[in-house]
């Protein structure tokens, strides 16, 4: 059994989602990609609008979630991090 | 009379400039740790911090201690040679407890000690075994190549498991800080052994900042 994902975890899980479909998701998808429950998914991307990592965007298609400069700046974050800490042993 | 330098008069400043490096390096280190704990609050990347936070005290420390020997950069330090005396030692005391810390600190991430109290107890042996022993020198490098073992141990099992160059180059690089502390061991047979304890230390910093940069090209 996986162990529960931290709340770091979760966002890059969601960012990485979207940026895997070239920076641009519905919601339904995203759903589906990022393992998490409808309200749990609810409430990580309000605050990742209000960190403006993601914006909304609605139109004729319906609803999509994009990926900002900001959340593309914390991919690549993440990634030295986790590289750092592999890299020191500390996972 | 207490012995303070160690290194071959033509050595002098050579071993300032590379520990002034792996000073710098380690304040890297101990940034980038403590940016990570801001982050993720995880209490590991704190005990980095510290770990390598205390390197940059003490080689800062031993740098200021060792340029004032070698060429009396404040002339004036103090007018009395026994409290100019008193001054040295109570630095490189200071320096060998702090490079004891970090170590202790980075120890703590090879093995997990839950208890603080644990911690706390060594911390003061610590203090006895550099303060108190007759042969500091030796004991100093004794538990630092002891504590080194350790760690180097640690990393080596991360790289078997991990496979990465990033894990070949910390493990690479705490192999050449254990390897000095043995140069170091050794120096009352003979003070070429100081050149090559503080290369070999300053190797292992390097491959340290290597990694990082590393990281950061990613």
């Amino acid at each position: 059994m996986s162990a529960r994902r931290t709340k770091l975890e979760i966002i890059h899980d969601i960012l990485r989602a979207i940026q895997e479909k070239n920076g641009k998701i519905k919601p339904t998808h995203l759903l589906y990609k990022s393992n998490l429950s409808y309200q749990k998914m609810k409430q990580s991307l309000e605050e990742l609008v209000e960190k403006q990592m993601v914006r909304e965007e609605k139109n004729k298609h319906g609803a999509y979630i994009l990926i900002t400069e900001q959340g593309l700046k914390f991919l690549q974050e993440y990634r030295r991090m986790k590289a750092f800490t592999e890299s020191f042993g500390l996972t | 009379m207490a012995t303070f330098v160690f290194s071959p008069p033509w050595f002098w400043g050579f071993d300032a400039l590379f520990e002034f490096v792996s000073l710098i390096i380690a304040l890297v280190l101990a940034y980038y740790s403590h940016r990570i704990f801001r982050v993720t609050e995880q209490k590991k990347y704190k005990i980095m911090a510290y770990g390598f936070f205390f390197f940059f005290l003490a080689l800062f420390i031993k740098i200021a201690i060792n340029l004032q020997i070698y060429f009396h950069i404040i002339s004036s330090l103090t007018s009395s040679f026994p409290l100019t005396l008193f001054l040295y030692a109570a630095g490189y005391f200071l320096h060998r407890f702090l490079f004891l810390l970090g170590l202790l600190y980075l120890f703590n991430i090879a093995v997990n000690i839950p208890d603080r109290r644990a911690n706390i107890v060594i911390a003061v042996l610590l203090f006895v075994a550099t303060f108190f022993s007759n042969n500091v020198f030796l004991i100093f490098h004794f538990v630092a190549a002891l504590f080194l073992i350790i760690i180097f141990w640690h990393f080596m099992h991360n790289c078997q498991e991990k496979k990465t160059p990033a894990s070949e180059i910390v493990a690479l690089s705490f192999f050449l800080l254990l390897l000095s502390q043995f140069f170091f061991l050794f120096i009352p047979v003979t003070n070429q052994l100081y050149v090559l304890g503080e290369v070999s230390q300053f190797f292992g910093f390097l491959l340290l900042l290597l990694n990082h940069v590393v990281i950061f090209k990613k």
